[in-house]
């Protein structure tokens, strides 16, 4: 053992030397691009080349997206994250295809469909010309067995409400699909197209209460453009182009989403090119990540908003105009300058305005702190006792705003806020709570006030956040509740014609504005930065990868492989 | 000295078990729903009443304990809710990057603190002897994850020469097999120095002390007048004994080296079990959170058995205890 | 002036002949030759009289508004002046003889000797005394207010003159965080410590003087608590429920026993065969007070060690547990999760997270050799 010490200095002294040669040799950031010259091809070009040469001469490339938390599952009926979603949905279809406006479909899946005279039947006719992965061809059936186990309660599907309309989804020929209504209403097209079909001859055996940890959520089938080549837990996920897709093989090899959990590790490796895109990068990193030369940022508005929430059943909210007083105190401009770097809009009301019930002449409450002051003080909120903060009746202008703690956009909100209002004189104490316990108490009604965001879908609905009936079990938290306003989305629900279903939704939006039972704060921007090499990109509000299969890397910049990190 | 060994075993048993309890109760009395990873305002508070029924949180918690112990016991560590994946999967996966990254930082901890504590105790009280002693106070005062951070910010992020996260390159399965050893010992540099100076600061004064102390004994006086070598006397003589109180160290440096995992698996998202844990924290993962400390303390036990054994053979005096 | 004989009383002599010594103190040490503590009280007076010149008027309005930080700065201000200059009134006016060679040998004295003489442990006391000086003078001493927040002007500027540490992504200025932050982590560690200290002692104390199945049973859960990665154990507890500093205190406290116990057992089983108890227990004295007026005293040396290298380890694991976000919760500074805001910016702002790290290498060092220094000098092996 002794003469090892000897021996032990030796050997350190060599890998010491082993690690520094290592070091010396290790990858490096693939700088090659700033060189390269390229003109800028924007989708005009793209669109007019031909498909099938365009095809064949733009084959290959690797596409190596960072993200900062892994999958859960690949498999829609059993997933609940975003990460997840992400993936999978280049590996599955669904039957037809939003539009880019977010406002009709164009076919999938589906060739064509209609409804009955009646609108309560729809039918679908397939391509028959679509096979999973796995070589199996895809058939009516997939779609009936597909519909049974979203529906089936036991999967235990987030979206399952969606369906409730849907009496039934039958096959009825190899490559025609009947689907059933209870009921005529403007989301019928939608809520038929809300799940994707999934092979039933992989899947038909598994007992719906193992769904969830069926070997096929990390072992995935599809029929999408992409399909699953591996994964490695928390580190990464690897999609191949599909050579069989039904619309043509996608330009890229391959897809891979690596892990990164720390932010400015992904930046980094961004920046050096270890990654070639960042999808929702933090704003803070908007200027240095422009002037990088080797990326290309895509920016355009995203599909939520942050908001304050008030939680009427407290006394001190309970009062309108005390909450129309806070709102107004509120700079959102600022803090979307400030805060954000001028990234984003503020949030103008329930309704976004990418969805077309959105109504473009809202009033929105005006920043007003002098406003804001009279109001308190005619409600009769004072400092009567000089100790800097209001109060009335003794109780004093106080109060905890919670979100969640993983979250820093929100809690550099609620910093913010707690200094802005105690110029008013009101003390805010701002509470962060680990992200299972803040869903707790919200759903406990157990806060004052929150700080969070809201992600919106392509449906027009109110009911959830702001009908009275979703006081009780849903996600109108706050106790909101205004016989107008349900009055009025129960008949825009339900209404056919657009222009009439407009007016309602207008009226309905500007009422909840007014009343204030929220603070409409932010609808910050979707950043992304994307290597320069892909080309033919073009992104929207609905998902960045809509446009996927037609990306593409000349092939002189498409890298060797080895050189990925 | 196998009834040493048994003894020691048996010993640790109970020990386990014992945390194992404590460990069930705290977590599920505690508040927070593991369900509510699934938020979602779309979500049917029945689908999630589903989802409760199907995890089993339902039932009573006497209930709960009893079905968990006995599977825990077969070798069943249950399914983890945030991962999607038995327990035991994850667990497997984890522990294999911690035990790499632990071991090559016990490399840094003992080569490096050894022989630093041997160059000061030779050199006592010289200037190299106050610099060591110095830097390594420093080092031992060190935030773990502030000097992670530090060795991020300057030898990756600025200077690139190091990956800043994961365990291996993403084509690391086209490398050749040195190519392959070369990615690891990249990738595991930057953390496995961060893991370890604190450590290796901490043994080099300790090695520096027990140097010292053994030096004044008689019998090394008794070496050098022998006429032997200086070198011979240090390392054949005042090394070996000096060196037993460290080998107890590592025992004592184990259940240390695992906390500072948690903190600089974080920093660098090395995939291992610390930066499970505490995921699986945050999202209320009760399965992964038990086998996760469990393989921990497990873990702790066992290295400090590993230790009693060696320092049974090393040390003849505890022979018969 | 008296010249050098064996008992020289040079004391009187000297200060008899300098009411300067008195005005200055610091003075008086350079001047018998103890350079290190006169520059130290020296350097200790310039601090605190700047820090009375420049915050002469917030003194005044913070006292007149009852705000508590102000009133325990300005007790602590004028104490500590009072202290310095008390001390060389009572140099001046009772002239003690230095006898140099037939002193009475206390232990303690003994000890406070070899102490004094280990340079190392004199730099972390001194740097200790000054942190300490540093957290009670925080209101004094902090340029700005921790939580001022300037968006528009001031976010995430480089350090400069007015802002030697820069500024974070609100625009608050870092130092001042920083000077926030070390109350924060000091008391926390002060008082977690307390609680593990006491408790260890107390268990320690019952299982080496009660023995048998006591004994037994504590041990077994020192060993079963000590199986556990620490920071693994009070993360569990700290994220299962809500963090605050009180959980955290408890919690730290709670898991930071074992060490102590373990060394006052040993200590009480050694000192239980000693004479001087078996007399006490055949006076009839009860067992208890036996444990708590005889027995424990005498184990006082290695707690109080234990405690200061505790001190150390336990701003260790508060700087953690905040970065992880389980520690104190932001707004409030901790250096910890000053490291965490820190960490996002890393790129754009690196002293966010440089500045409040070496903070807590300071702090801990000088812990860590006061610690070290005092277990050396209670060390009968290492006298010389």
């Amino acid at each position: 053992m002794l003469r090892d010490v000897g021996l032990l200095r030796i050997v350190s002294a060599l890998a010491l030397a082993g690690l520094m040669a290592l070091a010396g040799c290790g990858e490096k950031a693939d700088q090659d691009a700033a060189e390269r010259q390229e003109a800028d091809q924007g989708p005009e070009d793209a669109a007019s080349a031909d498909a099938e040469t365009g095809a064949v001469r733009h084959r290959g490339g690797t596409l190596i997206i960072g993200t900062e938390a892994d999958a859960d599952a690949l498999n829609p009926v059993a997933s609940s994250t975003v990460q997840a979603s992400d993936v999978y949905g280049n590996l599955f279809c669904y039957l037809c295809k939003i539009e880019p406006d977010m406002q009709s479909y164009g076919p999938w899946m589906a060739e064509s469909w209609e409804f009955s005279d009646d609108r309560l039947t729809l039918t679908f006719h397939l391509r028959d010309d679509i096979y999973w992965h796995d070589g199996v061809q895809m058939t009516a059936a997939d779609v009936e067995y597909s519909f049974s186990i979203h529906k089936n309660p036991a999967c235990a599907w987030s979206i399952i409400r969606w369906l409730d309309h849907i009496t039934s989804v039958t096959a009825v020929d190899s490559f025609t699909v009947e689907v059933k209504f209870d009921e005529v209403y403007p989301y019928q097209l939608t809520d038929a197209n809300v799940f994707r079909p999934l092979p039933k001859h992989l899947l038909e055996h598994i007992p719906p209460e193992e769904m969830r940890t069926a070997e096929f959520n990390r072992n995935p089938v599809g029929n999408g453009p992409f399909k699953f080549k591996k994964w490695v837990p928390q580190q990464y996920i690897e999609l191949t182009a599909n050579d069989d897709y039904f619309l043509g093989r996608p330009h890229l090899d391959r897809v891979i989403w690596k892990v990164v959990p720390d932010r400015t590790n992904l930046l980094t490796q961004l920046e050096r090119g270890e990654i070639d895109f960042y999808h929702h990068f933090p704003p803070e990193a908007y200027e240095r990540l422009s002037k990088n030369p080797n990326l290309k940022i895509y920016r355009f508005p995203s599909r939520s908003y942050t908001y304050v929430a008030w939680n009427l059943r407290n006394p001190l909210f309970a009062n309108r105009n005390v909450r129309r007083a806070l709102n107004m105190a509120i700079n959102r401009q600022e803090i979307v300058d400030q805060l954000f770097y001028g990234l984003g809009k503020p949030a103008p009301g329930p309704f976004l305005p990418f969805i077309w019930a959105y109504d473009p002449d809202l009033k929105q409450l005006p920043y007003d702190p002098e406003q804001s002051k009279r109001i308190l003080a005619e409600e009769g909120w004072e400092d009567t006792d000089g100790d800097g903060w209001l109060d009335k009746n003794g109780l004093k202008f106080e109060f905890t705003m919670k979100t969640n703690e993983n979250n820093t956009q929100r809690k550099d909100i609620t910093v913010v806020l707690q200094d802005k209002f105690e110029d008013l004189g009101i003390k805010v104490k701002p509470v962060y709570r680990e992200w299972t316990m803040f869903v707790s108490e919200v759903q406990g009604r157990d806060f004052d006030s929150v700080v969070s965001g809201w992600s919106t879908g392509i449906k027009a609905d109110l009911t959830t956040y702001w009908h009275s009936k979703s006081i009780d079990d849903k996600f109108n938290y706050v106790g909101y509740s205004n016989p107008r306003v349900d009055e009025l989305i129960d008949l825009a629900k339900m209404e056919i014609e657009r222009d009439k279903a407009k007016e309602l939704w207008s009226e309905a939006q500007q009422i909840i504005v007014d009343d204030a039972p929220y603070c409409f704060l932010l609808n910050l921007d979707d950043l992304n930065a994307l290597h320069r090499r892909f080309k033919n990109v073009r992104m929207i509000t609905y998902g960045w990868d809509y446009y996927l299969t037609e990306w593409y890397v000349p092939e002189e910049e498409i890298k060797r492989a080895g050189a990925t990190e | 000295m196998t009834a040493y060994v048994i003894r020691r075993v048996l010993h640790a048993i109970p020990l386990l078990l014992g945390i194992l309890t404590i460990l069930f109760f705290l977590v599920h009395l505690a508040p927070g729903d593991p369900t509510a990873i699934y938020f979602n305002p779309d979500v049917d508070p029945e689908a999630i009443e589903l989802m409760r029924e199907n995890l089993g949180l339902d039932q009573p918690l006497h209930v709960q304990y009893f079905k968990w112990m006995t599977s825990f016991l077969k070798g069943d560590f249950g399914y983890s809710f945030g991962l999607h994946r038995p327990v035991i999967d994850v667990i497997k996966d984890s522990f294999k990057n911690t035990a790499v990254l632990s071991l090559a930082a016990i490399v840094v901890i003992f080569v490096i603190g050894v022989l630093v504590g041997i160059v000061s105790a030779m050199r006592q009280y010289s200037f190299t002897d106050n610099v060591l002693t110095f830097l390594a106070f420093f080092f031992y005062s060190m935030p773990s994850f502030w000097f992670g951070l530090m060795l991020l910010l300057i030898f990756s992020y600025k200077l690139g020469l190091f990956p800043a996260s994961l365990a291996a390159s993403l084509d690391y399965e086209s490398f050749s097999w040195s190519g392959k050893i070369a990615n690891r010992l990249h990738h595991l540099a930057l953390p496995a120095l961060t893991l370890g100076l604190g450590g290796a600061a901490g043994v080099a004064r300790y090695t520096r002390g027990s140097l010292l102390e053994v030096i004044r004994q008689d019998y090394i006086r008794t070496a050098r007048s022998k006429g032997l070598s200086e070198r011979t006397v240090i390392f054949k003589h005042a090394l070996r004994n000096a060196l037993i109180t460290v080998v107890t160290l590592f025992g004592l440096y184990l259940p240390f080296l695992f906390s500072g995992a948690v903190l600089v698996e974080t920093i660098f998202s090395w995939p291992g079990m610390g930066r499970v844990i505490v995921t699986a924290i945050f999202q209320r993962d009760y399965p992964l959170i038990m086998a996760n400390t469990f393989v921990f303390a497990g873990a702790v036990v066992l290295g400090n058995l590993l230790a009693d054994i060696i320092y049974c053979f090393v040390d003849p005096r505890i022979r018969y205890d | 002036m008296a010249s050098g004989s064996a008992m020289t009383i040079e004391g009187s002599a000297r200060s008899r002949t300098s009411p300067a010594f008195v005005l200055i103190p610091g003075l008086r040490d350079l001047v018998t030759g103890r350079r290190p503590l006169g520059l130290f009280t020296l350097a200790v007076l310039i601090l605190l009289l700047s820090v009375l010149v420049f915050s002469a008027d917030e003194m005044a309005e913070g006292l007149g508004s009852g705000d508590v930080g102000i009133w325990v700065a300005t007790v602590t201000l004028f104490g500590s002046l009072a202290f310095l200059w008390g001390r060389e009134i009572r140099a001046f006016v009772r002239p003690t003889p230095v006898v140099v060679k037939h002193e009475q040998v206390s232990p303690w004295s003994i000890t406070i000797q070899q102490f004094k003489k280990n340079r190392m442990a004199l730099i972390g006391l001194s740097c200790m005394i000054l942190l300490y000086l540093v957290t009670l003078l925080a209101p004094f001493i902090a340029p700005f207010d921790p939580t001022e927040q300037d968006l528009a002007g001031r976010r995430h500027l480089g350090p400069s003159l007015e802002h030697p540490m820069g500024t974070d992504k609100f625009g608050r200025d870092v130092f001042s965080r920083v000077v926030y932050g070390a109350r924060i982590s000091l008391t926390i560690g002060f008082v977690a410590v307390g609680i593990s200290v006491t408790l260890g002692s107390l268990l320690g104390a019952v299982a080496g003087y009660v023995g048998g199945k006591t004994d037994n049973v504590i041990m077994r859960l020192v060993d079963m608590l000590l199986s556990f990665p620490r920071l693994v154990l009070v993360l569990a507890v700290v994220a299962l429920f809500t963090p605050s500093i009180f959980l955290l205190v408890a919690v730290l406290g709670a898991t930071g026993w074992m060490g102590t116990s373990r060394i006052v057992r040993g200590q009480v089983l050694a000192l239980r065969e000693q004479e001087f108890v078996q007399a006490v227990k055949a006076l009839g004295l009860k067992d208890r007070r036996i444990l708590l007026r005889h027995v424990l005293p005498n184990t006082l040396a290695p707690i109080i060690v234990a405690a200061t290298l505790g001190i150390g380890n336990t701003i260790l694991l508060e700087a953690g547990l905040s970065f992880l976000g389980l520690g104190v919760q932001p707004p409030t500074p901790s250096w910890g999760n000053i490291i965490n805001d820190g960490r996002e910016a890393l790129l754009n702002a690196w002293w966010i997270a440089t500045f409040p790290g070496l903070a807590i290498v300071l702090t801990v060092v000088s812990f860590n050799l006061l610690g070290d220094g005092l277990r050396d000098a209670l060390d009968p092996r290492l006298r010389d």
